[in-house]
């Protein structure tokens, strides 16, 4: 198998005999880090090398390997008796993110809807994480719309603390995190339902804008350069008073041994329109499986071994796998003790409401998702530099829809 | 009467028996010869490989959807986007090679000189050689960043100065970039200068201050034109490499911000793999290896000719 280096996998290593002794079935692994690691995955699958059985994988990744053909469903494995423990419980994973690693083949939509590709093992949600010790001195609450977000950022700027920071690397998730997030609380869709994209849309060009804008004035001076550890170190560090972006992020900051910040922290959701509910896009990571695969039931028992209740608390409360996808983990009494205090109280009830409510992919599927970032994500580092935000999205715009013909996905 | 003579094309027996240890080593020799034939023929392969790949509209996703013929060269080059990662190749090599040639002179002439504990300057010399381009580009990306987190901001901020944003602001990132390649391979040019300087005869050098020449006359007029062919040897490896300069990019900016650093190494990478189209992505790649070819074609030119002046 081949696994993204990650809490999740780290807690699991260590647990390898365990399955190999209860299964008969002997495993190698290689573990990369998450750039290297898309890259590997990539190569192996398009070449059909089939070296890895089973891979880590998530929602906005697999798209393009399901319509291409490499990934295995896994409902049959799942729907199976034979094959499936009956302690699994599988409806104790939330449905919306074994839903989010489901998907018909449909371009645009179709997302919890025909083969299951993945099993989902964490799952992150995006929340304005900010310094409720700021806040509360300079008497502000945590913003409800976009322009009450740059003003709050504004207003917290202060000596050596920055209002806000948010990831500006291009092709790092920059608009995949907290920027979708608010953008899809404006009602703004990345394609209409020809597949022609909208991202220069009313909605997409003001929070654009606003976005960029409030970086510019309240953030850091490097921002394009901001990978989204950069951020989570700046705010850790005590040098920001915002950073919208994993909620997860939290546990580091909650960390004394790793931050500064230990309990000045509080969590909101999103920036929204004031007509609309918040809404948070979603990342799972999830276990899938290759179509190559040399033993297909070997690779299920393995993903259903690593997938189930026992080894999600372990990685969870040992390996500090937050969010766990299922609600028996999230419910368990030891990890609501250690995410009960985060954020002053305010985690648990965020998350919660997004996971609940809000949150779902923020991306329609289609398996060119990572050009479209990419070049979403050059608009936005343009329009930072001082482009007009209509022009430079606009031009974003036309190169993704050329694309979207040049590879057959447009009419 | 006819006479038996051998057929043409077989060496009798006996003649042949009498070449003996001579034929046996030209044999042998041969033998020999096979790695140096073979490698340049998997090379080769590898290459054409990759031309074939351009001729044909194959996508990671896909696969191979047949032969284009050479459709992938014109969409390259009417690409507006090529040609600004084309320029940007270009300028990047441009302040990168000139800056180092000058730094990399100044250098070589310092170390050439007998000073005290010039020998630990001539080995510190090398170690930014001996580090991966990509670790030197994410330990120079640690000391870029925002606010006082970062080495030189930090500095600027001691100083009462406003911090920068260095790699990720658009009027610096590439300066920016540029310098972290020179920290990177300025070394290699002037150890190659230093090697030049110390095979200088001294007789010229001698005759030179006879006659009265300062120091500047003395390396403008006696050493600068004695290091030509090293400063060419050192130029020709130098400008193909920051011609396909990569890591130092892609561990910093990834061709950001906007598309300010993005080129054509990054370009091509980034059509290859991230946006899975490896024909498009190949054929940037081809059209980088023109650029090298015809550069290192007018370097070489420059060698011979020095050579026979």
């Amino acid at each position: 198998m081949i696994l993204n280096k990650h809490p999740f996998t780290e807690s699991l290593i260590p647990l390898l005999p365990q399955f190999e002794q209860q299964t008969g079935i002997s495993t190698t692994n290689l573990i990369l880090p998450e750039a290297e690691y898309f890259q590997k995955i990539l190569v192996d699958l398009s070449t059909g090398a089939g070296e890895y059985d089973v891979f880590m994988t998530g929602p906005y990744a697999h798209w393009a390997y399901d319509k291409a053909g490499w990934t295995q469903p896994l409902e049959d494995y799942l729907q199976d008796p034979k094959m499936t423990a009956s302690d699994y419980d599988a409806a104790d994973l939330f449905p919306p993110l074994v839903d989010a690693n489901r998907w018909d083949l449909t371009l645009g939509g179709g997302v919890g809807k025909g083969h299951q590709w993945a099993i989902p093992v964490m799952v992150e949600t995006y929340v304005q994480v900010y310094r409720k010790d700021i806040y509360d001195a300079a008497g502000l609450k945590p913003a409800t719309t976009i322009e009450e977000w740059r003003d709050n950022n504004k207003k917290a700027t202060s000596g050596d603390v920055k209002g806000i920071i948010v990831r500006g690397s291009r092709g790092g998730g920059m608009t995949g995190t907290g920027f979708i997030s608010a953008f899809r609380g404006y009602g703004g869709r990345v394609f209409d339902d020809n597949l022609v994209c909208t991202v220069n849309s009313p909605e997409g060009v003001h929070i654009a804008e606003q976005y960029c804008a409030s970086v510019k004035e309240s953030g850091p001076e490097g921002w394009t350069n901001v990978t989204w550890y950069e951020g989570q170190e700046g705010y850790a560090s005590g040098q920001y008073a915002q950073y919208f972006d994993c909620d997860f992020f939290t546990a580091l900051y909650e960390d004394p041994t790793k931050s500064k910040v230990v309990g000045k922290n509080g969590v909101a959701l999103p920036p929204h329109a004031t007509d609309k509910q918040p809404f948070s896009s979603v990342w799972t990571w999830a276990l899938g499986m290759s179509a190559r695969a040399a033993d297909k039931n070997a690779a299920w028992y393995f993903i259903q071994w690593a997938t189930a209740k026992q080894q999600m608390l372990k990685a969870t409360l040992d390996g500090q796998n937050y969010n766990p996808t299922r609600k028996s983990v999230f419910d368990n009494a030891d990890v609501q003790k250690q995410m009960k205090s985060w954020g002053n109280g305010t985690y648990l009830p965020a998350v919660l409401d997004n996971l609940g409510k809000y949150a779902s992919p923020g991306w329609p599927p289609e398996p060119e998702q990572t050009f479209v970032g990419t070049r979403w994500d050059q608009a936005l580092q343009e329009i930072w530099s001082g482009t007009d935000a209509k022009e430079a999205l606009d031009s974003a715009k036309d190169d993704i829809d050329a694309h979207m013909k040049d590879v057959g996905l447009l009419k | 009467m006819s006479l038996a003579l051998p057929r043409l094309g077989r060496i009798p027996r006996s003649k042949h028996a009498a070449l003996g240890p001579e034929a046996r080593e030209i044999r042998i020799g041969r033998l020999f010869m096979i790695p140096a034939l073979v490698a340049p023929i998997c090379l080769s392969f590898v290459f054409l490989a990759g031309v074939y790949v351009t001729l044909n509209n194959w996508r990671l996703t896909t696969g191979n959807l047949g032969f284009v013929g050479l459709s992938n060269y014109a969409k390259v080059l009417s690409d507006p986007k090529f040609w600004h990662s084309a320029l940007l190749t270009l300028k990047f090599t441009a302040l990168d090679i000139s800056t180092e040639v000058v730094l990399a002179t100044l250098m070589a002439l310092a170390l050439n000189e007998a000073l005290r504990g010039v020998r630990v300057f001539r080995s510190l010399l090398i170690l930014p050689l001996m580090t991966p381009p990509v670790v030197g580009a994410l330990v120079w990306k640690v000391l870029f960043r925002s606010g006082t987190g970062g080495f030189f901001n930090f500095v600027l901020w001691k100083a009462g100065l406003p911090s920068q944003g260095f790699l990720g602001t658009p009027d610096q990132a590439l300066y920016s970039l540029v310098a972290i390649d020179i920290w990177l391979n300025m070394p290699f040019i002037a150890t190659i200068l230093l090697a030049g300087l110390q095979t200088i005869p001294q007789e010229p050098l001698d005759a030179a201050r006879i006659d009265g020449a300062n120091s500047w006359q003395m390396f403008w007029r006696v050493k600068l034109p004695m290091l030509v062919p090293f400063f060419i040897v050192a130029l020709f490896f130098r400008v193909i490499d920051s011609l396909n300069v990569f890591d130092t990019i892609y561990g910093t900016t990834t061709g950001g911000p906007g598309d300010t650093t993005r080129v054509l190494s990054i370009n091509g990478y980034e059509n290859a793999f991230p946006f899975y189209n490896l024909s498009f992505g190949l054929t940037v790649f081809m059209m980088l290896w023109v650029i090298c070819m015809v550069t290192g074609y007018l370097l070489y030119r420059r060698v011979k000719q020095t050579q026979a002046a």
